[in-house]
């Protein structure tokens, strides 16, 4: 008796098999990832990585909070703006300086010019933009603006997640952020009396959340402490211990509790399976 | 450095469908909270009857899109009986060749492109006398 | 005696597609095997209401909203009435579906379970597991499946899927491919092709969606142009790439070399897939990949990527692989067969009969017709028995508690509506429609009919 020719994977012969005839490795491998989606996974990254993420996450949202604290300063306080001006524009071309070379530094300084002087040509239109805009919708929108603001930074190929801020392949670098950034200080700038006030607003909405972070790891600890500290003690004077509190609450539950839900998630919710699945996913085209 | 970084667009693929689970998960808390807690006297959250104002109309939305949808089928989609469009259209190719040739080339035989017979011929072919 | 077969699906021409004329040729083929076949589609435009194609083939072009990308819009329950209807009228037997993007199909088949008929599925795409969309598609499809008697898949690498996605019984799946008509994709006569020896031309048809490698290709042409100076493209199709093809053909100064020809009618493709000495296939996804048998049958050598089933669909000697799907993999992989087409070493004059004899859709609908019989041999009444049913809903394995509540209320809902139905519109209050004659029954006739006058 002839010896059945074994099964191929191929449809454009016809073999001795029946229609519904399944390929036994499969079948093997398919009860290989039923065993695999059941058992525990194996963790290849470490517990204290995913907690400096999302330590670097609250890093994040402290630092807008900059803007609501020097609109803070500026609106509500009504103190002169200029001098804090003059001290971080100091601080950010001496940092910049000390960080990149000769030539670099001298092409910085005229773009930065550029962009100095543009929003001083732009600050009397921007002061007079939403005059009539109710206050609690301008509130409103530079909270939904702030929240998306948070997203697209957090999503972003630049940040976080990858520690040494080195691009990774095939995603392009979005300026995404930098916009909705620019559109939260321009609503809020509509709030504001002179052209001063508007001109110093942007120009410290812009330093300290654009060039700093990119000058500097705003993970440092020293930096972190800083920025902990002016961002507390500026709600203490302007809202109270109370609220203080709940903010100290809620950031401490984010950065302890969060971490645990995710390694919990991870365990109990996650679909084990998923790199294994990619298989059948529409490739990502490598572009080289 | 390849499978470094093919290990951090892994993590960072974790970490979006965490926070995709996280966020639909306590909206779905926090309206629950909402609709138990929140009350005319309660300063924190607005009024409850905001929520369970919406979760009916999206109730009532499902309904009303059933049978909405079924009107709309029947009342707009769907022509007269004497109108043209139910027997021919702007996207159909007729055969317009005459009765032998239809029969001999077109009613039992499949042609490689979509075409259309005409409705007189159709009749003729169903209804003739066996 | 043939069986009363309704083939549902939300494409069909007016739309032109691998889909849509899978459906067509496998209803003509069954037609030519005695069985009689219906189409269920929604209505395009104003092409409203019952049309009678070719070969007797009946099309019901029901009127419904449509949603996005000739879908129907996916309420569980309101084609019951209109789809009930057209089964009784029909006498229908067997209902087979197609797609899982199409949200008739998937109705369609819950109404037949529910009216006690037999019913197939048919997929023809691949899914992945981790976007939203196809992670909603594969749970529904997991509610259509569980009462399912039979699944046909058109390659390998898409049963696997479908065992993975909808957990089901790799028994009930086979693997049926497409075909083509070799007669419509004929190479042009070898005088011809004599004649315009001296310059190569690669030709790309596909719709210009990003899936399709549209990415690979606008950087691919640029550098293939430069690097060969005697080769020339055609791209035919259209979607939202088309500009970026444009951009790339106005800055590299390509518009002597490279024709951007847009949409192309499906009875032009052969004309211009003979004009082509390649075809170059840049796909990121594909279960099967109709247009390179066509490609073949025409008689150009295959350049393409290796992805989902296209290892599987013709020999090696036809096709020239890149090993990635990355720019530089496809440029060597495209270089490779420049090559063998200048230096003569590959004869692509065979192709065509031997595409002719793999692929047939006769084949096919013979294949199509054992399924139906394995449908009827290994069936029992209890399958469609409405407690059994609801039992296999309920006991999908891995879902979860939520899933598996909502299935049964829908199942349940389902079965309230059939018997309002059955209460308001009754069976034998509905005409049953004339079916199409069989040709040796419409000749005696007409003969005794020239006799008696």
């Amino acid at each position: 008796m002839k010896e059945k020719e074994p099964w191929k994977r191929l449809l454009w012969i016809r073999q001795d098999y029946p229609d519904n005839y399944t390929d036994p490795n499969f079948l093997l491998y398919a009860e290989k990832l039923k065993e695999k989606s059941k058992r525990p996974p194996d963790f290849d990254y470490d517990y204290s990585q995913i907690r400096a993420d999302f330590l670097e996450l609250y890093h994040m949202v402290l630092n807008t909070c900059f803007i609501y604290i020097t609109f803070t300063y500026i609106n509500y306080y009504e103190y002169n703006p200029i001098p804090v001006t003059c001290i971080v524009t100091f601080f950010v071309i001496l940092i910049s300086n000390h960080k990149s070379e000769e030539l670099a530094s001298l092409l910085n300084f005229k773009s930065s010019m550029i962009m100095a002087f543009t929003i001083l040509t732009l600050s009397p239109v921007l002061k007079s933009l939403s005059k009539t805009t109710a206050s609690d919708s301008i509130w409103t929108l530079s909270f939904c603006l702030n929240m998306f603001y948070i997203y697209s930074l957090s999503s972003s190929p630049s940040s976080v997640m990858d520690g040494r801020g080195e691009l990774i392949q095939n995603e392009k670098q979005s300026n995404l952020s930098t916009n909705i950034l620019l559109a939260n200080a321009a609503v809020l700038a509509s709030r504001l009396i002179s052209t001063t006030q508007v001109f110093c607003f942007l120009l410290i909405s812009v330093q300290v959340n654009i060039i700093i972070p990119n000058l500097l790891n705003i993970s440092n600890f020293k930096i972190s402490l800083l920025t902990n500290l002016i961002v507390y003690s500026s709600i203490t004077m302007r809202l109270g211990y109370k609220a203080a509190f709940i903010f100290l609450l809620i950031s401490l539950a984010s950065i302890i509790i969060l971490p645990r839900l995710f390694y919990y998630w991870q365990v109990h919710c996650k679909r084990k399976d998923y790199e294994v699945l990619s298989l059948w996913d529409t490739k990502v085209p490598i572009l080289n | 450095m390849e499978t470094s970084s093919k290990l951090r667009r892994s993590t960072k693929r974790e970490y979006y469908w965490f926070s995709r689970h996280f966020i639909v998960t306590s909206l779905l808390i926090f309206i629950l909270i909402w609709s138990f807690v929140g009350g005319y006297d309660n300063k924190i959250l607005p009024n409850r009857n905001w929520v369970l104002i919406l979760q009916c109309i999206v109730l009532m939305g499902m309904l009303f899109a059933y049978f909405g949808l079924i009107f709309y089928n029947d009342d707009i989609l769907a022509p007269n009986l004497d109108d043209m469009r139910t027997i021919t259209d702007s996207h159909a190719c007729i055969v317009t060749t005459d009765k032998d040739d239809l029969v001999k080339n077109f009613a039992f035989k499949e042609t490689s492109g979509v075409i259309d017979l005409p409705i007189m011929d159709v009749c003729d072919v169903l209804y003739r006398e066996r | 005696m043939g069986l009363n077969i309704a083939m549902v699906c939300d494409f069909f021409y007016p739309q032109l597609g691998g889909v849509e004329f899978h459906i067509y040729h496998l209803a003509q083929n069954l037609i030519q095997l005695g069985h009689s076949v219906v189409v269920i589609t929604h209505a395009y435009k104003d092409r409203v209401g019952v049309r009678y194609l070719t070969n007797g083939l009946k099309v019901y072009h029901v009127p419904f909203f449509v949603l996005h990308r000739e879908t129907t819009f996916p309420s569980v329950f309101s084609t019951f009435p209109i789809v009930r209807n057209i089964l009784i009228r029909e006498n229908i037997q067997v209902v087979h579906s197609h797609g899982s993007g199409s949200t008739m199909a998937q109705e369609a088949i819950s109404h037949a379970n529910t009216m006690g008929l037999r019913t197939v599925f048919t997929d023809h795409s691949l899914y992945g597991f981790t976007e939203l969309g196809s992670i909603l598609l594969n749970k529904l499809l997991k509610f259509t499946l569980a009462n399912t008697d039979r699944v046909i898949c058109v390659s390998n690498v898409c049963k696997e899927n479908m065992i993975i996605r909808a957990d089901v019984d790799p028994e009930k799946l086979s693997v049926i491919p497409n075909a083509l008509i070799s007669e419509d994709f004929k190479p042009l006569d070898s005088d011809i092709r004599m004649k315009k020896k001296g310059r190569i031309t690669l030709v790309v048809i596909s719709r210009l969606f990003p899936n399709k490698g549209c990415d690979l290709l606008v950087r691919i042409i640029p550098r293939i142009c430069q690097a060969h100076h005697d080769v020339d493209f055609i791209v035919a199709g259209d979607g939202p790439k088309f500009i970026d093809f444009q951009q790339m053909v106005e800055t590299c100064r390509l518009e002597d070399r490279v024709r951007l020809l847009g949409s192309v009618p499906h009875e032009n493709i052969r004309d211009v897939l003979c004009q082509g000495d390649i075809y170059l296939h840049a796909s990121l996804t594909e279960a099967f990949g109709t247009v390179l048998v066509e490609a073949a049958s025409c008689g150009l050598l295959l350049v393409t990527t290796c992805v989902g089933g296209i290892p599987e669909v013709l020999p090696q000697h036809m096709t020239v692989f890149a090993k990635e799907t990355s720019v530089s993999a496809l440029i060597d992989a495209a270089n490779k067969g420049i090559e063998s087409i200048r230096s003569g070493k590959i004869d692509t004059s065979s192709f065509h009969k031997e595409v002719s004899r793999m692929y047939d859709w006769l084949e096919v609908a013979k294949r199509t017709e054992k399924v139906y019989e394995a449908v009827y041999h290994d069936s029992s009444p209890r399958d469609k028995n409405w407690a059994v049913m609801v039992k296999n809903c309920y006991f999908q394995k891995g879902d979860g508690m939520w899933a598996r509540y909502l299935y049964v209320l829908c199942a349940i809902v389902e079965y309230w509506i059939f018997i309002v139905l059955e209460w308001l519109y009754p069976r034998t209050e509905i005409d049953r429609a004339l079916k199409w004659p069989q040709k040796k029954d419409f000749q005696i006739t007409r003969k005794s009919s020239l006799k008696n006058m």
